[in-house]
């Protein structure tokens, strides 16, 4: 019996194969992280049908640029920070009209959280918790724990030192932590 | 080593399992000593898992787009010239063109995962759809899907915790602790005709358009695409970590559903190419493996199409292909299950029974077949309860020492030494239609005949349900303000779930009709749903006296209206209010509210015998599609020898027209809005097709729809036989249903038809003036199969939803600006 993980045709295969021209690896490829893109393009993008041009785009790089991975990171690493390079250009190029990202750093008021009285208030509240945290710190927690990347393959990605990663991470715990602890107090005192 | 030291730093990739053995085992130290990191760890696992929900939440959609990728065998890529180019068939990229719409033109998106990670359909903005019409019809998408379809295949992950169901709405997970909704395993919908785990558990692959598809069980993520070239791929079992069995019809040797040259392909998920492959015999269906692997058993198809002497379980050695013994089926003159067996989990002996071989089960060793090529050891266990044929299913207990035997009737576990049933798990469930046991969870995971997945513990005398699946629909009905659709099935008035969905709660809400006024969920639902233009609608289930109607009003929050001692076969609200009920007599009873308005007799029609009962809008007229005479040849071959269409006045009972069939047999009829044109669907001429194992096979050689200009109906005799105004022959087989749109321009007509060919339904444009008709729009079979299935269409009242259904999917359409 094999192990339970897969060892042949690894993602760095893959690349090779796109490299060479196989049509096939690349849609291998995109079975594997399409998926993956679509939702990291359009949390960035704001708007589905740009993250679908940009996925096309993400693509087209890849299959272009397969000759130049040089496997420091994972494959899953390049091909999110290509296409983070590519959705920032667009979203540049077509001045979208929705929050830049940087722009989205100052926390919401409180106001937000008050409205919420439904039953699905608990998970509504968790994600509201994170919508109110810094963009940057946001991106950071997607990258580490849905895509399940390493602190140095973040830093590929978005193109920060390691330890601004790392530094990231914990300012976004912390205030994580302080939002929820906020809505469980309120909860308990059933307001 | 450094067990002392704070781990904090390394618990992100803990969590995702991302650090070294050395690291993993610091922290592993660590963390029972210390209470800071274990509580970091606590809050960090929370905030992963919040991070996973809120991003999948967030996403607005899970459906990829078709991957537009260069030409195969280009080496130098470049921007132009590519880019309209596809990898994927021209079949395949409709599909998912039509998914690349939804994905981009729906406005609340749909798919979206929740808490448990449920995947929901597209949520459709119902107001800003067109109306339907000749000039936008081509511009026809889908809106949303409703229903997860009807189960196809089920089986348990290897621990016990987790139950896929492939079904014709996608591949779902069941998580048994969770007692959660399913997730849509992959995230798209596609009709999924088996599904897998593999032995580890670590993958579970399922059968989606002749292509198999391997997904990784914990992130729905797929990895793997196995396509062999064949017209067809039946069945899907795992032999080992890295190799699958199939079972598929080569090119050209399949005909009318049955497979002349069936083969067995070993293939290898990992390098993507075939192990082996073995000739099986011609309708071979039930691919077991046994555990090790080394021997698999199948068996030939055993309804009248097979001849007696080809009804078999066969057994192949699978590392030489030697055939190590074929057991004859004796045949039955009645329906009886196909024969049941099983291997042990040891791999040393194999069980099996029914099939109409008697009241025994019947155990052979494995060894010995090797050895002789022949059965030595075999034992009966005596009488079992019921009729001695009905044994489903057979399975080994988890440590072989007992053998479970699942019929209609309930589960009997028998010692597997001396064959002596030591108890019986009786239960009311019916016949099973799918299954699988678990040796881990030591349960049975079931499809009951209402369409249930349940699991069954032989210790147990009541199922578990865990979650409905659907029926065929015949019938769809939408509300006049698109709000609720409801789904019906007619193919058994006492069993099926008849479905309805609110399209105003997202999720959508999804009701089975008439559940709350019932006992029980599984028997007596729904027989018919009509609703009326102030939002209510009036629903009749059950059967003759234990029938009834119910007028009920969602809006204004009224007390539903039962019409007392009314069983209503079809119930129908005319425009102007008036509920009419059509008994399994033929009484019709117009009401107002509850008030009986007067009741008249439709001379000669029996809903409950007709192929389909249809009113006109207006409510004048009720057609009735129905055989008079129907003759069974030698062979059990159904042909009917006087088929019928007539209609008749609800005001008078009378019979207004008489259209005589010609050979064959009218299926659906369909009224224009203002009553004026009648379309019939039918076959008009029959043939027997040759099968290769040297039977017939009964098939319509020219079906047709055909359109009656009623507007005349009074001036010319009802007998005379009227000529259509219209036929069109464009049909392989007659059209499953019809439906006119409300909207009506001058001499045009839009006619949805549903079936007819391979595709799943078409718009046409029909002109009653110049008698021309024309293809408007086509929707693709997501599952396209040489045989024409059971599918229906209806328009909304105001034309401008349309809604196609196959295999307990209801698929809404329609075209925004």
């Amino acid at each position: 019996m094999s192990p339970p993980e897969r060892t042949v045709q690894p993602d760095e295969t893959l690349v090779r194969a796109i490299a060479d021209g196989d049509t096939a690896a690349l849609e291998l490829l995109y079975g594997r992280y399409g998926h993956r893109l679509s939702i990291f393009l359009t949390n960035l993008l704001q708007d589905p049908s740009a993250a679908e041009d940009t996925l096309q785009e993400v693509m087209v790089a890849v299959w272009r640029q397969a000759a130049t991975f040089r496997g420091s990171g994972s494959v899953l690493a390049w091909l999110l920070s290509i296409a983070r390079h590519l959705a920032i250009n667009k979203r540049r190029r077509k001045q979208l009209s929705t929050t830049p990202i940087e722009a989205l750093d100052e926390v919401s008021s409180d106001a937000d959280i008050e409205r919420d009285s439904t039953n699905q208030e608990q998970y509504l509240e968790i994600m509201r918790a994170l919508e109110r945290l810094p963009s940057a710190q946001r991106e950071t927690l997607e990258l580490v724990f849905f895509y399940e990347l390493t602190e140095v393959e973040v830093a590929q990605v978005q193109g920060i030192a390691v330890g601004t990663v790392k530094s990231r991470l914990h300012r976004a715990k912390y205030t994580l932590r302080q939002l929820l602890s906020l809505h469980q107090r309120r909860q308990e005192s059933g307001t | 080593m450094n067990g002392n030291q704070h781990v904090e730093a390394l618990l992100p990739r803990y969590i995702i399992g991302k650090l070294s053995s050395e690291e993993r085992t610091r922290v592993e130290e660590h963390l029972p000593v210390c209470s800071t990191c274990s509580r970091a760890l606590t809050e960090w696992q929370a905030v992963a898992s919040a991070v996973r929900q809120s991003t999948l939440a967030r996403s607005p959609s899970v459906v990829l787009p078709p991957l537009r990728v260069p030409p195969a065998g280009a080496i130098v890529p470049t921007s132009n010239g590519w880019k309209s180019r596809w990898v994927f068939s021209k079949k395949t990229l409709l599909v998912a063109a039509s998914l690349l719409v939804i994905a981009t033109t729906v406005a609340l998106f749909a798919l979206y995962a929740s808490r448990t990670g449920v995947v929901l359909a597209p949520f459709p903005d119902l107001d800003r759809v067109l109306p339907i019409t000749q000039d936008t019809a081509a511009r026809l998408m889908p809106l949303t899907t409703l229903g997860k379809g009807e189960v196809l295949d089920v089986d348990w992950s290897p621990d016990g915790e987790q139950i896929a169901v492939s079904a014709s709405g996608g591949l779902y997970m069941h998580a048994l602790e969770a007692n959660t909704e399913p997730i849509l395993v992959g995230g798209q919908n596609g009709y999924t005709s088996a599904a897998a785990f593999s032995p580890d558990g670590e993958y579970i692959a399922g059968i989606r358009n002749n292509t198999v598809a391997i997904w990784r069980t914990r992130t729905g993520e797929l990895v793997q695409r196995i396509t062999t070239g064949d017209t067809a791929v039946g069945e899907l079992v795992y032999v080992d970590a890295d190799t699958i069995a199939i079972t598929a019809c080569p090119e050209d040797t399949l005909h009318w559903s049955l497979c002349e040259k069936p083969v067995l392909r070993l293939w290898n998920t990992i390098r993507n190419e075939q192990s082996a492959e073995f000739t099986l015999e011609v309708n071979a269906q039930g691919v077991q493996f046994s555990p090790d692997g080394t021997v698999f058993a199948y068996r030939t198809m055993t309804d009248r199409n097979v001849t007696e002497d080809k009804r078999q379980i066969i057994i192949v050695d699978a590392v030489t292909g030697v055939t190590l013994t074929r057991v004859q089926i004796t045949p039955s003159p009645l329906f009886f299950p196909p024969p049941a067996y099983a291997f042990s989990h040891d791999s040393t002996r194999f069980a099996y029974a029914g099939g109409g071989s008697g009241a025994d089960i019947k155990i052979y060793t494995i060894q010995n077949l090797r050895d002789t090529y022949a059965a030595r050891e075999r034992f009966g266990f005596g009488e079992l309860h019921g009729s001695a044929s009905d044994i489903q299913y057979l399975a080994f207990a988890a440590d072989n020492s007992e053998v479970f035997a699942i019929s209609e009737h309930g589960v009997t576990t028998h010692n597997a030494e001396n064959g002596i049933a030591t108890r019986t798990a009786r239960n009311s469930f019916g016949y099973t239609r799918q299954w699988a046991f678990s040796p881990r969870a030591g349960s049975i995971a079931l499809v009951n005949k209402y369409g249930q997945l349940a699991t069954l513990s032989p210790e147990d005398e009541e199922l578990t349900s865990l979650y409905p699946y659907g029926e065929t629909y015949s019938d769809i009905r939408i509300s006049h303000d698109n709000h609720l659709v409801a789904g019906i099935t007619r193919s058994s008035i006492n069993s099926t779930p008849d479905r309805l969905w609110n399209l105003q709660e997202f999720p959508f809400s999804e009701t089975v009709i008439a559940s709350d006024v019932l006992e029980t969920t599984t028997t007596h639902t729904a027989v018919d749903l009509s609703f009326a233009s102030d939002g209510s609608y009036a629903f009749s289930y059950g059967i003759r006296d234990t029938g009834r109607v119910i007028l009920r009003n969602l809006n204004a929050e009224r007390e539903d209206i039962a019409l007392d001692d009314v069983f209503a076969y079809n119930v129908f609200y005319t425009a102007d209010g008036n509920l009419y009920t059509l008994s399994e007599v033929g009484t019709l009873s117009v009401w107002e509210g509850s008030t009986l308005l007067r009741k008249v007799t439709i001379q000669g029609l029996q809903p409950e015998l007709s192929n389909t009962v249809t009113f006109s809008f207006d409510g004048r007229y009720v057609g009735g599609a129905m055989c008079l005479d129907r003759r069974f040849d030698r062979d059990a071959i159904y042909t009917c020898t006087d088929p019928q269409v007539w209609v008749w006045s609800t005001q008078t009972g009378e019979k207004v027209l008489s259209l005589d069939g010609d050979t064959g047999e009218s299926v659906r009829l369909a009224f224009s809005q203002d009553g004026g044109i009648l379309a019939i669907s039918d076959c008009s001429e029959i043939d027997f097709a040759y099968l290769p194992i040297n039977r017939t096979f009964r098939r319509c050689t020219s079906a047709s729809i055909r359109l009656f200009n009623l507007s005349r109906l009074g001036q010319v005799d009802v007998d005379r036989l009227m000529q259509p105004i219209l036929t069109f022959r464009d049909f392989a087989y007659p059209p499953s249903a019809l439906a006119f749109s409300p909207i009506r321009t001058g001499d045009t007509l839009l006619l949805a038809v549903s079936g007819g060919s391979s595709d799943l339904a078409s718009v046409w444009r029909v002109n009653i003036a110049d008698r021309t008709h024309e293809r408007l729009y086509t929707i693709e079979n997501p599952n396209p199969t040489p045989m024409s299935y059971g599918a229906t269409i209806a328009f909304s009242p105001d034309g401008r939803l349309l809604a196609v259904s196959y295999v307990a999917i209801i698929q809404l359409w329609g075209v925004y600006p």
